[in-house]
């Protein structure tokens, strides 16, 4: 039993205990970014140089994209583990279609409409079935590794003319095309969350599903229509890869579902889903590109640089937790 | 006459039937297996299906997609199968000790390309691969010849397998081979990947604007490095060295992006290993040999004379009538 004291104490101290906890929650990811980018701006000065920031956001840019998609998934419970291969899928109809038909702007249609054809399968796969969007979503990728194999023969679709033009080397003011797109990314995926009824609707599935459902939620139907979305976000980023690496690899999508998932989930939203902002998910996508990053310039030896990776961001996760 | 004319049907329908077993008699059946899905296996599968077709050969393909577990299946159900030879690329040293340990229950012939390893030779038909040691040593002294001096970065594979390692190891024994006073300003690892070779070179560009050189341990990094430096505006002003000698790599030579690069060719690789492994089962290879795989630096001067991934089937055909290589004595460790 608990005495008197300590039980009229514990609400007055959760309640600040929670204040402080949110707040601290909210700027952690801030917090071990500043960090990261103070230690090593004084190791390197040349990390705040623009040529480097830029580089930054150019290697994160597809990563951050993919992520965006898998925010919505995420704060609506599901999950979707195929999207690196899908990512492969749609690079590959991109650069086939580029290397086939001479048209890059059939090569960007072929490779959208793949990622959003894929993950509105998904969707229906998911939306109709009992098995969760994990399992479900392994069988697709394993499968579209095979897809993505078939379509390449095994090796690399090379040459993607002016896709590689805008993406590999084309800017804007001096940023480059990809970070562009995945700033218009995360904005799409910002206002879908906030402003629109199917952002509000995956908030609600994410939060108790079947509430939502005897609220008069049609479940399926969004459910599909997430998966389409964060689809249609994957088969962007698959266009965008071809262009900045000019062809269409199958092995291109290879790590991005764990490291989209692990940028989301550093970005604050649980993997049981409910809450979660996109906003969020652009640091946790920043944390992982910052500290690769940083550990090249300050001379990290291979040899350390996953082990470190995996620190920073398991410290990251935790202290977002903790707090 | 009706009767005649049915006498006559079932004889030919008899010879129908038996004509093709009697010709599966004498077709040995070879199981190719490769350990993922890389262009490396993919290109010496086709050139080992091409000449498995000139030689009458049936080829079976397998593939591990990197899976030590799922290589073990494959071959398992290749002796199952009743194949006469099995021709691997192995994902791994512990899985290919159990392929053999299969292989050698059942009788058949094992040929490893890659993965040797001096407790698995004599058991096996025999093993084929590049001096891992001495790799990157070619493209390092060629790099070097042409920097005497200045600063000089490295972009490796996964590291963790030794491969990587080795190669990095050579290539700056080369360097030094070469008597350049070239120094290594940064060693980086980029898993073997083209999009991650990109962003490690961008940042190397950055950290060491002096660079003058780059080497990345394979062809496909090798065009994420000429991507990084175009992007940074320095094409043809840093030294790019690849391995491999991939047709993506020699595009890059061709197009004066890339220096050079050290070729392994899977493709006449495979074709070898395939005969090899033949000569083993019909009794006229010596069983557990180490060959070495042929090799050669391409630049753009001998583009020409490179045996190339993707051999045309005249090529093919052109190095069954090529003598077989001969046993060698394994690779050892340089003592650096």
């Amino acid at each position: 039993m608990s005495s008197p004291t300590a039980t009229a104490g514990k609400p007055a101290n959760r309640k600040l205990g929670g204040l402080q906890g949110r707040d601290l929650g909210r700027y952690t990811l801030l917090i071990v970014l500043l960090l990261i980018v103070v230690v090593t701006a004084i190791g390197n000065p040349r990390f705040l140089s623009v040529n480097n920031l830029m580089n930054i956001l150019f290697q994160v840019s597809a990563l951050g994209i993919v992520a965006s998609g898998q925010t919505i998934l995420l704060i609506a419970g599901g999950l979707d583990l195929s999207v690196g291969a899908a990512l492969s899928v749609a690079g590959l109809a991109t650069a086939l279609t580029i290397m086939h038909t001479g048209s890059v702007a059939l090569g960007i249609l072929a490779g959208v409409v793949a990622g959003c054809v894929i993950g509105a399968i998904n969707g229906m796969l998911v939306a109709t079935n009992r098995a969760t969007p994990f399992i479900i979503t392994l069988g697709t990728m394993t499968f579209l590794q095979g897809v993505a194999i078939l379509m390449s023969g095994g090796s690399p679709i090379n040459g993607t003319g002016a896709l590689f033009d805008v993406f590999g080397l084309g800017d804007f003011l001096g940023v480059p095309w990809p970070v562009y797109a995945m700033f218009a990314s995360i904005l799409v995926m910002f206002v879908v969350l906030r402003f629109t009824t199917l952002g509000r609707y995956a908030f609600a599935i994410g939060g108790n599903e079947e509430a939502a459902r005897l609220s008069g939620i049609p479940v399926r139907r969004i459910k599909i229509a997430l998966y389409a979305l964060s689809g249609l976000f994957v088969g962007v980023a698959g266009v965008i890869l071809t262009g900045v690496l000019d062809s269409g690899l199958p092995s291109m999508g290879t790590g991005y579902e764990l490291r989209a998932i692990a940028a989301v989930v550093i970005g604050g939203t649980p993997l049981i889903g409910g809450r979660g902002t996109v906003i969020g998910t652009l640091g946790g996508v920043l944390l992982l590109g910052l500290v690769s990053n940083s550990m090249n310039l300050l001379g990290v030896g291979a040899n350390f640089q996953s082990a470190v990776l995996g620190l920073i961001i398991t410290a990251a996760v935790l202290l977002q937790k903790k707090a | 006459m009706n009767i005649t004319r049915r006498a006559l049907a079932v004889l030919a329908l008899g010879a129908a039937v038996i004509a093709p077993s009697l010709s599966q008699a004498a077709e040995k059946t070879i199981a190719f297996m490769r350990g993922g899905p890389d262009p490396y296996y993919q290109f010496g599968m086709n050139a080992a299906q091409a000449a498995a077709d000139k030689l009458g050969v049936k080829l079976i393909t397998y593939s591990a997609n990197n899976d030590p577990t799922q290589e073990l299946a494959n071959v398992q159900d290749a002796i199952t199968k009743g194949v006469d030879g099995i021709l691997i690329y192995a994902v791994s040293l512990s899985s290919e000790k159990a392929a053999i340990a299969q292989a050698k229950k059942a009788g058949v012939p094992i040929f490893f390309q890659y993965g040797y390893d001096e407790s698995i030779l004599a058991d096996s038909a025999g093993i084929m691969q590049v001096d891992l040691y001495r790799f990157g040593e070619p493209v390092g002294e060629a790099i070097g010849k042409l920097l005497p001096e200045g600063e000089y970065a490295t972009i490796t594979g996964k590291l963790g397998r030794g491969d990587a390692e080795a190669f990095v190891q050579s290539f700056k024994n080369g360097i030094a081979k070469s008597g350049s006073k070239a120094v290594s300003v940064a060693d980086l690892a980029a898993d073997w990947d083209r999009q991650k070779a990109m962003d490690a070179a961008s940042q190397i560009l950055v950290a060491h604007p002096n660079v003058k050189a780059i080497y990345a341990a394979n062809d496909d990094m090798a065009v994420g490095v000429a991507i990084a430096i175009e992007r940074a505006g320095k094409t043809g002003q840093i030294l790019i060295g690849g391995n491999n000698g991939a047709p993506y790599g020699v595009e890059l030579i061709e197009k004066g992006q890339m220096t050079l690069t050290g070729s392994n060719p899977p493709s006449i690789a495979s074709v070898n290993a395939l005969r090899l492994l033949l000569g083993v089962i019909d009794g006229s290879v010596k069983p557990g040999q180490f060959y070495y795989a042929p090799s050669q630096v391409i630049t753009k001067d001998n583009l020409a004379d490179a045996a190339p991934w993707d051999a045309k089937p005249e090529m093919v055909s052109k190095w069954l009538e090529e003598p077989l290589p001969q046993g060698a004595a394994p690779p050892v460790p340089p003592t650096n």
